[in-house]
């Protein structure tokens, strides 16, 4: 039989074009970040459900679902790291306006990288999505400066994954796991689920226990239910602090409206964060 | 075939939020398809918590009329699965499913919680 031929150039030119519109939520990072973890949840559910109808051979479905349970634990730590990079590329285009100091020099952006943002008239999304944010400590230092007060000897005081003496209190201690999930998701894009002997070092530090390698990570359901149940509260927490430390922010320069009308930035801030805002004294709530 | 082409009721989201605080604390579901609900509540959840979100919605649905008892289907697993529309949308289907594994994986998270 007649071997069959690769696809042509063509084919794979064409592939980029084989996309669907971005859901409307995208314009609102909690939702966004929503909306994709329960579809990706819901993918699990979706196949487990129509499985249950049909006859299966019980080892293939179990190995099958265990590489299930990867992809969408691997799905959930991506809608958190957009939503990371979503609510940072709306409070740079509410600050750049305002703010004098070298805050956006947090960002290290080659020209190259500028210029093929240059479409989007967004300095937000010019510096944050051309950058990864997988690594705890760089979020934290770069939210500490996008959000720090004018003048601030400091240099900020809002620590997005802050030590046991910093704020804010609700987002301590959540920074070491989310590091565990940032290794896990290593793992299962670079390795193809391999933990490697250099990953199990971090996991083990991550883990305060000894992780062995090399093994294949291979989580049950509930291991993606609960790294769920954590991300879930661990955005709304984000959206609510993230939220405040920018409407704070933004109250310094609600005398001057040459740089903003207060009622038209609390409008902005209440449909992004899906919360009541006051700025001025102009209290705004979300448009939907 | 969507549920604005086939026999149907409709009913106040408070209803359905109503019939789901009656299937108790301890029943868990998932919405697949709805980003009106997918926007606020994280899922799964349990009935309770989805049905005060519910009742605060001045939202009409569309409930497909099933010859099964209580309108409700039942996957392979047992759980009861139901599809909507809302009536503003009818032209997205949505279903809420029960997650029983869910609800007994909760039971357990619980257990060793106290």
């Amino acid at each position: 039989m007649a071997k069959v031929p690769v696809p042509s150039s063509h084919y794979f030119h064409d592939l980029p074009k084989h996309a669907v519109a971005v859901a409307p939520e995208a314009a609102v990072p909690v939702q966004h970040y929503g909306r994709y973890a329960n579809d990706s949840w819901n993918l699990l559910l979706y196949i487990e459900r129509n499985l249950k109808r049909t006859n299966v051979y019980q080892a293939a479905y179990e190995r099958h679902m265990h590489r299930l349970h990867s992809m969408v634990l691997l799905n959930l730590v991506e809608a958190f790291e957009r939503f990371l990079k979503e609510v940072a590329s709306f409070c740079v285009d509410n600050v750049a306006s305002a703010v004098i100091d070298d805050r956006l020099d947090v960002f290290a952006i080659k020209g190259q990288v500028a210029a093929v943002h240059f479409q989007e008239q967004s300095v937000g999304k010019a510096l944050c999505e051309s950058s990864t944010w997988l690594d705890c400590d760089e979020i934290t230092r770069r939210f500490l400066r996008i959000l720090a007060a004018p003048n601030d000897p400091n240099k900020g005081s809002f620590y997005l994954f802050p030590l046991s003496t910093q704020n804010s209190a609700s987002l301590r201690n959540k920074g070491e796991l989310v590091a565990l999930l940032f290794q896990l998701r290593h793992s299962i894009v670079h390795n193809a689920g391999v933990i490697t002997r250099s990953d199990a070092v971090k996991l083990s530090r991550f883990a305060k226990q000894q992780i062995e390698a090399p093994r294949v990570f291979w989580p049950e359901r509930a291991d993606v239910w609960y790294v769920k149940l954590f991300l879930d509260d661990l955005v709304e927490t984000i959206n609510n602090e993230i939220a405040m430390g920018l409407t704070d922010l933004t109250a310094l320069y609600a005398s001057d409206q040459s740089i903003f009308v207060p009622a038209e930035r609390s409008q902005l801030l209440a449909d992004c964060f899906q919360k009541s805002i006051t700025i001025a004294g102009t209290a705004c709530d979300p448009s939907s | 075939m969507a549920v604005k082409e086939r026999a149907r009721y409709a009913i106040s989201a408070a209803q359905l939020g109503s019939w789901l605080r009656n299937q108790g604390p301890d029943s868990w579901w998932s919405v697949d398809g709805d980003p009106v609900l997918t926007g606020r509540i994280a899922f799964p959840a349990p009935g309770p918590e989805i049905a005060d979100v519910l009742v605060k919605m001045k939202k009409r649905l569309l409930f497909l009329d099933l010859e099964e008892e209580g309108h409700v289907r039942r996957a392979g697993g047992g759980e009861r699965v139901l599809q909507f529309s809302w009536e503003e949308y009818p032209q997205t289907d949505w279903l809420l499913i029960e997650d029983m594994e869910t609800a007994e994986n909760s039971k357990k998270l619980a257990t060793n919680h106290e």
